[in-house]
């Protein structure tokens, strides 16, 4: 048990030492100004990202999750501004519909057996499509419920304000923590995760777990849609192009394995917030272009892998392979059991 | 050899039988109907799809099209071909072929035009070198492996650009992306040469089977003295030089480099290329010429969208749903659910 | 493990009995390469060796046959033929390849000589039942011909009928001078074809048993002591 909550312990040393860099170079850093911005700015992100933990904690993947955001930001502006639909009813069909999409994804993984990579490719250039399809350009919104949203929040001291993306997204959090640790659903989650066949044999009901896990993902997805678009005020069929790579990348520096079984939503809402704080530093220093985010990132994924790698069993033993590997003769080197 | 008892063996005759072929391999028949249908709907859609003519010295036509903007996807699926048979992924081939593009077009400014290629495809080939150390020494996972790549890749070309798009007129350089040969437009030789070359050495070597055992069980082939590591290196290195291969087409044909943009997605095209081409994710058995087939799928289905006129939005939906269905009919899962009430009725 | 001493010649078959868990498995692969030891030496006709990987092992004439088929030996997907030629193709490296024709007329010889029943060399190993594709594993090595064979569990799953087969050619390898270290938990087979007999309990050998002193009653009483 020990090594699989090291990576969280870790994720969480990194998340601060960061802070404190940024703090120590930035007084401002220290407000709950900047808190409240990257849960603001980063809310829609990591709402889908919660979705992206489960399917990941499955062993899947799901690549259409941007794409989905994208079709939800249209579709909602596009009823509430050209057919003047109230925004809460235009919410609550957005998300019937990104269940189904889901679910329908889920469904051909499970019934066809594509492997879910393929399948939730092809899901995005759907979603994406249609996003193309209803609207080419970008559709602002103007409706006054959304001002209504947008002006609420709670105040802290200090001038840090958690807006209302970001309580929605706070709560989409501690619900996905709750359903991944507290219910029969995450456990059978976590048991295909381990190994699916295993799982088979001990009676999870896979067919309903898969349906529901790419089901779950997709109406996050959705849900972070509507974040987005409150957040951007518009819908725009260009938007959150490549975002399903920063939620795997959130999953990945949050301690998930890739291989599905392990990991932790709580991890992933941390790995969020690193990226926050690094988009944060950047735009402080104003002088590094965006892309060292990107290089941050990349190298941040290399240090989780080593990490997770050194410290899931055997990770001694591969490092001591690899001393092997280099440098041969060197003395110690253990005789692992097996059976026989 | 010990010795055993053996009776003189009749000299047995390894022909490859076409047909035969075929008719084991369903999933490849129906792979290649699929692209004489798409063919045929084009077809349909423009009279003259199939028509080449000739003028100012080239070859015009809708074929010659498919296979010119076509090439640079061959060349994607030919190393992730490779890649995939051994149980991997390469996601960052996009981001390297922005590298690629954005070395060449930065020293292109001030050094003859070999030494920008060659440091281009060097660049390349140490990226896949990279993805290929991480994955066979380091043992780590392949998609997350080259995921870092593709995240950092685009970063590091937008660094040697520095931000802009590094623009250029080298006429050797743009040959590579735009120039004529016998009327043809040279990626097409680009992408078909290195595609023989690839097969001469997968197919004519031990290598190709080295690579389908290790795909198919790395355990077991480490067990009969094979030298995993050596194969997964190279064949990340490959899908790296491909990439850069492909790179300097696409840099050299809009004469610049734009280090966000070039090769975007063009991942994921390979992806489906090779798993349309019958390539199972899982590793193991691998066919080039089918993995060719499935880029030209591709690559038609975009032509065939472009020429038909139908308004740009809906180009994805069409892809989407065309990749879907061939998709479901390569399943053996859904073509038996979905012809069980046909084949009860002749039982 | 804790350290002994383990000595086999031409044509010699010397058994390695115990119980799950004795260590048995665990010698073989540091045998041949798969693990390394802390301290102790391997030397191959007087000469000292160190191996590193299989791949050095392979080399140095040895050749092994892995308890678990399934995982460590068969590449399912692949053929018959393939799998058969797959050890010696590797030995030979990436460039000198075995032609179509030479992979076919190898496969043939082996299907033939070791009985492997199967309708052509090209049905992939997986379809075919235990006792056939432990003769596919000892095909492969026999072909990349090695002067010592290890064996764990090679009757291990397999049908009456194969058992037999597959104890007649490891007495036949012997006659023919192979070195071969057999590991099985059929005492009443290592028994019948072992020259020594070495016994391991809790990773540390026990007793040696040598010629009249062999028999199923000796390992149990040494296993029991």
């Amino acid at each position: 048990m020990k090594s699989r909550i090291l990576p969280l312990i870790a994720t969480f040393v990194v998340f601060v030492l960061l802070y404190l860099v940024g703090f120590q170079r930035f007084d401002a850093f220290g407000t709950t100004k900047v808190l409240s911005n990257v849960l603001t700015d980063k809310a829609f992100l990591g709402i889908t990202a919660v979705g992206m933990t489960f399917v990941i904690l499955s062993g899947g993947i799901d690549l259409s999750v941007g794409s989905v955001i994208a079709f939800t930001g249209v579709f909602c502006a596009t009823l509430i501004e050209n057919s003047g639909w109230h925004p809460l009813v235009v919410f609550g069909l957005s998300l019937v519909i990104g269940a189904c999409f889901g679910a329908a994804m889920g469904a051909v993984i499970y019934y066809f057996k594509i492997p879910p990579f393929i399948v939730t490719l092809s899901g995005q250039f759907l979603a994406r499509g249609m996003a193309f399809v209803i609207t080419t350009a970008s559709v602002p919104v103007t409706h006054p419920f959304y001002n209504e949203l947008g002006n609420l929040f709670i105040r802290f001291p200090d001038k840090g304000k958690l807006s209302f993306v970001a309580m929605l997204f706070l709560v989409v959090l501690l619900l996905g923590i709750v359903l991944a640790h507290f219910t029969r659903f995450g456990r059978n989650v976590y048991a295909i995760g381990g190994n699916d066949t295993a799982a088979l044999l001990l009676g999870v009901p896979i067919r309903n777990t898969t349906i529901g896990i790419y089901m779950l993902s997709s109406l996050l997805a959705t849900l972070g849609g509507i974040a987005y678009s409150l957040y951007t005020d518009s819908g725009y069929p260009l938007a959150a192009t490549g975002v399903e790579m920063d939620a795997i990348a959130a999953v990945v520096i949050g301690g998930t394995l890739l291989t599905g079984g392990v990991g932790y939503v709580a991890g992933t809402f941390i790995g969020i917030l690193i990226q926050g704080i690094i988009q944060t530093y950047i735009t402080f220093d104003g002088t590094l272009n965006s892309w060292w985010a990107k290089i941050a990132i990349g190298f941040l994924l290399l240090l989780f892998i080593a990490l997770q790698k050194f410290l899931t069993a055997g990770g001694v033993v591969w490092v001591r392979s690899l001393f092997r590997r280099f440098m041969p003769g060197t003395a110690k080197q253990p005789v692992p059991a097996s059976g026989g | 050899m010990s010795e055993k008892i053996v009776k003189p063996v009749q000299e047995k005759k390894v022909t490859f039988n076409v047909w035969a072929w075929f008719a084991a391999n369903k999933r490849a028949l129906w792979t290649l109907a699929a692209l004489i249908l798409i063919l045929l709907v084009n077809r349909l859609i423009s009279p003259t799809f199939f028509t080449v003519r000739y003028q100012d010295g080239r070859l015009l036509g809708s074929i010659i099209e498919i296979l010119n903007r076509g090439a640079a996807v061959m060349l994607l699926t030919t190393g992730m071909t490779l890649v995939i048979a051994t149980k991997g992924i390469d996601l960052s081939v996009g981001a390297v072929i922005a590298i690629c593009g954005a070395v060449s077009a930065t020293l292109i400014a001030d050094q003859p035009p070999a030494v920008a290629i060659l440091f281009g495809l060097g660049a390349a080939l140490l990226c896949g070198v990279w993805n290929g150390v991480l994955v066979a020494v380091f043992n780590i996972q392949p998609i997350v492996a080259t995921l870092i790549l593709m995240v950092v890749g685009r970063g590091i070309a937008q660094m040697i650009t520095n931000g802009q798009i590094a623009i250029f007129n080298d006429p050797t350089l743009s040959f590579i992306g735009a120039g004529v040969v016998f009327g043809l437009p040279f990626p097409i030789f680009l992408s078909i040469g290195v595609l023989i070359v690839v097969w001469l050495f997968v197919r004519r070597t031990a290598v190709g089977l080295l690579i389908e055992s290790v795909g198919a069980n790395d355990r077991a082939s480490f067990y009969a003295g094979i030298n995993a590591t050596m194969i997964k290196l190279m064949v990340y290195t490959i899908s790296g030089l491909c990439a850069g291969i492909a790179g300097l087409i696409l840099t050299g044909y809009i004469k610049g480099a734009d280090a966000n943009n070039a090769g975007l997605w063009t991942e994921l095209d390979a992806i489906l290329a090779v798993v349309i081409g019958g390539t199972s994710l899982n590793g193991g058995r691998f066919n080039l010429g089918l993995s060719m087939i499935g880029a030209l799928i591709i690559q038609s289905l975009y032509t065939g969208i472009l020429i038909s006129g139908l308004p740009v939005e809906f180009n994805l939906v069409v892809k989407a749903i065309v990749i879907l269905f061939i998709l479901l009919l390569q399943s053996d899962s859904f073509r038996q659910i979905v012809l069980q009430p046909f084949r009860r009725k002749t039982a | 493990m804790q350290p002994f001493n383990l000595e086999v010649c031409k044509g010699e078959i010397v058994g390695l009995a115990g119980l799950l868990g004795s260590g048995r498995t665990e010698t073989a692969q540091l045998i041949f390469g798969i693990t390394q030891c802390e301290q102790g030496h391997l030397r191959i006709k007087g000469r000292q060796v160190n191996l590193t990987s299989p791949r050095q092992a392979i080399r140095a004439g040895f050749a092994l046959c892995p308890e678990d088929r399934k995982i460590e030996g068969i590449i399912g997907d692949l053929s018959v033929r393939e799998n058969i030629i797959l050890a010696l193709q590797a030995k030979m490296g990436w460039f000198r390849y075995l032609s179509g024709r030479q992979q076919e007329d190898l496969a043939q010889e082996m299907i033939r000589a070791l009985r492997i029943a199967t309708p052509d060399s090209q049905k992939a190993v997986k379809e075919l039942s235990g006792g056939n594709q432990q003769k596919v594993i000892l095909a492969r090595w026999l072909v990349s011909n090695p002067e010592f064979l290890i064996l764990d569990e090679p009757t291990r799953g397999i049908d009456v009928g194969a058992h037999a087969e597959i104890i007649n050619i490891i007495k036949r390898l012997c006659r023919e001078g192979m070195a071969m270290l057999v590991i099985s938990s059929e005492l009443a087979e290592v028994v019948d074809y072992s020259d020594r007999i070495m016994v391991l309990r809790d990773r540390r050998m026990i007793a040696e048993l040598e010629g009249d002193q062999i028999s199923e009653n000796a390992i149990m009483q040494a296993i029991a002591e």
